[in-house]
């Protein structure tokens, strides 16, 4: 029973933000608790009687306690992911549209359309509220979902399908619709997978659902322009341009995003802003 | 009692009793239920790690000779200070409340 009682209350405080230390330092405290308290001859019952449930025990340590340590670290890691992504994603699109030969844009197709689609309509959700702010698992698990449905469509479209390289072969547009990674790239979405799976681990199950879903965006925000870039180095027309993002859009989209961030920091990552 | 008025007095009580002697965590919570029934005791603890984390309380391992180290806390000199700004408060709250009539 009391094994039962520290394993609630782990799951409890996992996914209350503490730090490993902390989780540590009161699951020991609890069974401290628990020891001396049967060498007072108290029976389980009582036990958990005189502690509360495991919810309760989370909930007055978490009252307490966390509130002031998790702001504190949740801003600082905002920042911190803020900086950095701002800092390489203004890298990259200056560096990507600063080639004078790059005036050929070729869409993404379907594909992006899609991607952007929906991750402008999980922005919206939450630019009009659709979402209540407490349904934060709703959100996140929504842009991991959207993450990884845009992931394995890249995937297969541009490592290739068998039969999908075989039709654009056919009509003579493998080049233009199937470019091959070449090892930056492939580099690049190593380390996103990696990054994803940390931060998946370290703030997904710590309880740092927000900030997850902010890293979530802004890695999306750079593989979409990694995919403009790629498109943009081996386009061959102008065929479907009134389709694509001129870069001029792209930059209003930077903008917003930039802006979004800033609304979020104001607000101490108390609401949520256009990150995509 | 509800529990906002109860929230300040908690802390001021185990503040004062820390300041009376050095307590084994589990001694301390149980001397306070006596006085709060109705207060789960991880209540209590929540309180001990908050005065802990601000630096009102600090905690040592005592000697046990058997079963694992105790976790002992004892008041600073921060806590003492706190403790007679909370006393202060709850005397003026006191004539407050006696002025206004009520007994």
């Amino acid at each position: 029973m009391t094994n039962k009682y520290l394993s609630q209350l782990k799951n409890h405080l996992l996914w209350s933000g503490l730090s490993d230390d902390e989780i540590y330092d009161i699951l020991s405290d609890a069974v401290s608790y628990i020891k001396t308290a049967k060498d007072n001859c108290k029976s389980e019952k009582e036990i958990i009687s005189d502690l509360g449930t495991p919810k309760e025990f989370a909930s007055s340590v978490k009252a307490t306690t966390i509130e002031r340590n998790r702001k504190f670290n949740i801003r600082k890691l905002y920042m911190l992911t803020a900086v950095i992504w701002i800092m390489i994603l203004i890298v990259y699109t200056l560096n990507t549209f600063s080639h004078t030969d790059s005036s050929k844009y070729l869409p993404s197709i379907v594909p992006i359309s899609l991607l952007l689609c929906l991750w402008f309509i999980s922005g919206n959700f939450y630019l009009i509220n659709v979402i209540n702010i407490q349904k934060i698992n709703v959100w996140c698990i929504l842009q991991s979902v959207i993450f990884i449905f845009s992931s394995i469509l890249m995937y297969f479209i541009y490592s290739g399908v068998d039969k999908y390289l075989h039709i654009l072969a056919e009509k003579n547009m493998l080049d233009r619709f199937a470019p091959v990674f070449n090892g930056g790239v492939a580099v690049c979405v190593l380390i996103i997978l990696a990054v994803i799976l940390y931060s998946f681990v370290t703030c997904c199950f710590r309880g740092e659902l927000l900030n997850f879903g902010i890293l979530c965006q802004g890695i999306g925000l750079l593989y979409t322009v990694m995919l403009y870039r790629n498109a943009i180095y081996n386009s061959v027309g102008l065929e479907m341009q009134h389709l694509s993002f001129s870069p001029k859009m792209y930059y209003i989209c930077l903008a917003a995003g930039i802006f979004s961030y800033i609304h979020i920091f104001i607000n101490n990552g108390k609401c949520y802003g256009r990150t995509d | 009692m509800d529990a906002q008025i109860k929230k300040g007095i908690l802390e001021m009580c185990i503040l004062k009793k820390l300041s009376e002697d050095d307590y084994y965590g589990y001694t301390l919570m149980q001397e306070m239920r006596k006085l709060f029934a109705d207060v789960n005791d991880s209540t209590f603890y929540a309180i001990l790690r908050r005065l802990n984390s601000e630096g009102k309380a600090e905690c040592y391992l005592g000697g046990e000779s058997l079963g694992p180290k105790r976790k002992y806390y004892r008041i600073t000199d921060l806590g003492a200070q706190s403790l007679n700004s909370l006393i202060d408060d709850w005397k003026k709250l006191e004539n407050i409340i006696r002025e206004i009539g009520i007994k």
